[in-house]
């Protein structure tokens, strides 16, 4: 499992036009607070010949050696920028060949220093040749990472202003042209989202619409530039950021990014433009305890848990019982329920009988006594486990606090024959998808030792569906391909994740809801539903997020679904549903999505698929990749 | 350079080159010349910088006349530049430069002579780095009060001269780099042209709240460099990335005059003759340079020269001696001469071409 990162400086990057002397830029750099810099690899005025010519056999090295500095700080501290002219997608032959050349040799030359990024500029969408070679590059084994450099918002629209006939101006240019978003699509497509290209997104003056800025949040940025223009002075003559930048850049820093800096120095040093962004960064560390918990954790991906199948581990029980809402929530519920069940009358002559199925180690145990001792109501509890290791905690609580009022039962629900029926029932089976850690199935076998008129405590769950787009969770599942599976295994299994990197293309809609007690005539768990959302604007669909709130008692709730999220609960991360291929949605397309909730005797599992705008075909078929086992 | 000849243990070779301090040189011209100009009294302005190598450093100097450039010893006075010098121009009574860096650096240089013993001294009066990237190009307005310069970073900045304050930004001017910008030769202080790498050529007034126009769009090619007719000042040459140059009439922008395909490089720079003002001289990425007529709508090449041995990258005609002068990256300083007979061209250039042939 990844380290949490505690630290919330900035990394932040030095970007030099000219390195007339690279130990003294480096030197200067690094006494100024960056972490790293980002210099040309050649002189960006060198253009080499490669075809014929006299220059072709120009004597002398192309640019300078690698003794110069020490390996680690080529690994370290430098990304290399391309030559700004090269242009693999020219029209013309002859600048398209001497491009590719100079591109090869200088891609060559920063493997040779073991540069950890390459750094280029995209300047319009048609860049196909470009995104070939560099995807050929990085297939080949590349070392170094790519980044991307393009702008929030394309340049022609700031340079449209000058011109007496703007809208003119615009047509020449416009278009999907004009959106930088689309060039980055088309590109990193044609890369097949391929893992080490990342963004360098230039923040412009202009920042473009919530809605926009909310999909490059979905995107891969590794690092954003930030132009000194976009720098205003304060009272004391530093260099402020104003608070639409300020806020794009807090939002932004959640993301983990490293900034880099560019432009002409306007405020005295470079060492000021850092010491903000390290100012900005600390003031957006949260208070949340989600946050604080969830960092480290932030696209990295998990199996969902089999508590049913598997035995937890006292580490897991550990991590879940320090959850500060959660058993609050359940000792409120189990408080109303008390109160409602037994009147002021009858609280010294009745005994209501809880039993916590699922009982783990003891947290709902405890808030059921608390419950009983704030409703002033007598109760006897059952706690039935079938975790035997959990069981030896259980029974040690028992013995040396809760004595006779508790009753440990080492047994699995569905199997226990218990002496009396329940009034209350209560249980935590809860998965991030509400009903994937077999809630239903569990429950259902639970009903037959609970009265007619008992409670269910939660008595209703709801999951819901979000379809995302994150090119980070989609090259993560990529990697989870194992040997010895079906090809298409990692790509048809659900996991728990906490998205960050992701951007929602529509609003959250409820799926399947599972009441209890189940009252029906003939109890069936299997669901089959189909959604459609609506898409408002260009993006690429990767997956889908899901969630659940729970009714644990009339108006207790307990939810995960970003828009009601309970605050503080750490319990749940959203699980990720992803889909083979990555499907290009355009504004205005509906998105229809069917997903199926199936049972047989040993398992359940989930199918999905698509049918709007283009059909894809049932994902995990038969439980083929993925099942939860009874 | 001299070989430097210090015992080192070999395999302690990469430490004691990391670690090498070359003592401080007597300057020296740099090897790539990238910048030349002649001012009307012939004196003559060089502007180099180191491309490869440890140090990425600039030089610019001043010669007496082209014929004793790029000889140290010949030269009158020199100054180190912190960066490669990207271009630079005589400014009024040319007793003053402006010039571009590769840093961003725009800098104003005094020349000064003492009195009596005839020597001269460069002195940085003023430099100011606005730009957020390389300088590429630099013009001044022929009022002399104003300069324009169009740099890497996509922006185009309209300077006053005497002060080195930037009076107008255009932020972005282009959509790449702005490879070059040139002033108008009649209007005093506020038309110029640009092009850039975007494939855009824009007629630009400072004195409109709206300033530029498109004066040629082309979507297959990047553009290179811009220049103006002497004379006819509605007429503009514009050289592109494919070699080619399109020759412009700036009251009719719907349709160019004419193209010709000059080059199958890049072109670096074009140069208006200011006696003849229908010659063009032209340099690409290439060891040749080509003077065209541009008489006709399509210019025809008239002299060819293959004598540089790397790419051509400085251009100037001498005001005086009816010669034209280049630079390059072979660290040579060439002399190409002409004489105009009536309406025909005669050329004595070391490499001859036939007009009537070429025409043909």
């Amino acid at each position: 499992m990844k380290m949490a990162n505690s630290s919330r400086r900035a990394s932040c990057g030095l970007d030099f036009c000219s390195v007339p002397d690279i130990r003294g830029s480096l030197q200067g750099a690094s006494e100024a607070g960056y972490d790293f810099t980002c210099f040309p690899i050649v002189h960006p005025r060198f253009k080499r010949e490669f075809i014929s010519g006299k220059s072709k056999e120009r004597p002398g090295a192309f640019t300078r050696s690698d003794l110069i500095l020490a390996g680690s700080d080529w690994n370290n501290l430098i990304v290399g920028k391309l030559s700004p002219y090269i242009d693999v997608d020219s029209e013309d032959p002859v600048v398209r060949k001497e491009s590719e050349e100079a591109l090869n040799q200088e891609l060559a030359y920063a493997s040779h220093l073991g540069l950890p990024a390459v750094m280029f500029t995209l300047r319009r969408d048609n860049q196909t040749n470009l995104a070939r070679i560099l995807h050929n590059k990085m297939q080949a084994g590349s070392t170094y990472q790519i980044w991307l450099h393009l702008p929030m918002e394309s340049p022609a629209i700031a340079a449209s202003y000058y011109h007496s006939d703007e809208e003119d101006f615009r047509r020449l240019h416009g278009g999907s042209e004009m959106n930088t978003w689309e060039w980055w699509n088309k590109f990193r497509s044609v890369c097949n989202f391929e893992k080490r290209l990342g963004l360098a997104l230039e923040v412009t003056p202009d920042i473009p619409s919530d809605e926009e800025v909310a999909r490059w949040m979905g995107e891969p940025i590794k690092c954003l530039v930030l132009s000194t223009t976009l720098f205003a002075t304060n009272k004391k003559g530093y260099p402020v950021l104003l608070r639409p930048h300020q806020n794009l850049i807090k939002s932004l820093a959640t993301l983990d990014v490293q900034v880099v800096i560019r432009g002409a120095i306007m405020h005295g040093c470079s060492k000021y433009y850092q010491q903000y962004l390290d100012h900005l960064w600390q003031n957006t560390s949260h208070t949340d305890p989600l946050v604080a918990y969830a960092r480290g954790y932030e696209d990295y991906l998990q199996c969902p848990l089999q508590p049913l199948m598997d035995n937890l581990e006292s580490q897991t029980y550990e991590v879940f019982e320090k959850d500060p809402v959660k058993y609050n929530e359940y000792q409120r519920a189990i408080y109303g329920a008390l109160l409602d069940m037994i009147m002021y009358e009858e609280k010294d002559s009745k005994v209501a009988v809880v039993m916590v199925v699922g009982a783990g180690r003891g947290p709902l145990v405890r808030a059921a006594l608390n419950a009983a001792q704030k409703a002033d109501r007598k109760i006897k509890v059952y706690a039935v486990e079938k975790n035997p290791n959990a069981v030896v905690t259980l029974q040690a609580q028992q013995e040396e606090f809760w004595g006779d009022q508790v009753t440990v039962v080492s047994c699995d629900m569905r199997d226990w024959n218990s002496p009396e029926k329940a009034d209350i029932l209560v249980s935590e089976l809860l998965g991030s998808f509400g009903d994937n850690e077999l809630s239903p199935e569990c429950l259902d076998g639970a009903q037959k030792f609970l009265k007619d008129d008992g409670i269910s405590i939660p008595c209703s769950y709801t999951s819901y569906l979000c379809p995302v787009q994150s090119s980070k969770l989609y090259n993560e599942v990529r990697l989870c391909k194992e040997k010895d599976k079906h090809a298409l295994n990692h790509f048809e299994t659900p996991y728990v994740v906490h998205l960050q990197n992701r951007f929602q293309l529509a609003p959250t809609q409820p799926l399947f809801t599972f009441f209890h007690p189940n009252k029906d005539a003939v109890r069936d768990n299997t669901r089959y539903k189909c959604l459609s959302f609506k898409i408002s604007q260009n993006c690429v669909l990767h997956g889908f997020s899901g969630y659940f709130d729970t009714v644990l008692y009339k108006n207790i709730i307990l939810s995960i679904v970003p828009e009601t999220h309970s605050r503080g609960m750490f319990s749940w991360f959203p699980i990720f549903f992803p889909i083979r291929e990555p499907l290009q949605l355009r504004s205005g397309d509906e998105l229809e999505v069917h997903f199926w909730r199936l049972c047989s005797k040993k398992n359940v599992w989930y199918e999905w698929s698509i049918t709007k705008p283009i059909p894809v075909p049932v994902h995990n078929p038969n439980g083929r990749s993925y099942t939860i086992g009874l | 350079m001299d070989s430097v000849c210090i015992e080192v243990e070999p395999n302690r070779n990469a430490e004691a080159y990391r670690n090498y301090q070359p003592a401080a040189l007597p300057a020296q011209v740099e090897k790539y010349l990238d910048v030349m100009e002649i001012c009307e009294d012939g004196y003559m302005l060089l502007g180099c910088s180191n491309l490869t190598g440890r140090f990425w450093t600039g030089s610019l100097w001043y010669f007496l006349d082209p014929d004793s450039a790029p000889d140290v010893e010949k030269c009158l006075t020199g100054i180190e530049c912190e960066t490669g010098i990207t271009d630079g121009k005589f400014l009024e009574d040319n007793n003053k430069v402006i010039i571009g860096e590769d840093s961003g650096v725009v800098q104003v240089l005094g020349l000064s002579e003492s009195p009596g013993e005839h020597t001269f001294h460069f002195e940085s009066l003023s430099s100011v780095c606005e730009h957020d990237d390389s300088v590429l190009s630099v013009s001044v307005f022929s009022d002399g009060k104003r300069a324009v310069t169009g740099g890497l970073d996509m922006n185009i900045k309209v300077w006053s001269v005497e002060s080195l304050t930037s009076e107008c930004t255009y932020r972005p001017a282009h959509l790449h780099q702005v490879s070059s910008v040139c002033t108008h030769p009649q209007d005093g202080s506020s038309v110029f042209a640009s092009c850039s790498l975007d494939g855009m050529a824009l007629i630009w007034d400072t004195r409109n709240a709206k300033p530029a126009r498109v004066a040629l769009n082309d979507g297959s090619q990047g553009l290179t460099s811009v220049a103006w007719h002497m004379s006819q000042s509605d007429l503009l040459a514009v050289g592109s990335n494919s070699g080619d140059i399109i020759m412009i009439d700036v009251r009719q922008l719907k349709e160019p005059l004419g193209l010709s395909c000059c080059f199958i490089r890049p072109i670096h720079r074009l140069r208006f003759a200011h006696h003849w003002p229908e010659l063009l001289a032209v340099c690409a990425d290439d060891s040749r340079l080509k003077v065209l007529d541009c008489t006709a709508s399509s210019p025809t090449v008239i002299y060819e020269d293959d004598r540089h041995d790397d790419f051509v990258r400085g251009l100037a005609w001498h005001p005086r001696s009816e010669s034209l002068f280049s630079c390059g990256w072979d660290k040579q300083v060439l002399a190409h001469k002409f004489a105009l007979s009536r309406n025909k061209m005669e050329v004595n250039g070391i490499i001859e071409k036939d007009v009537d042939q070429e025409q043909n």
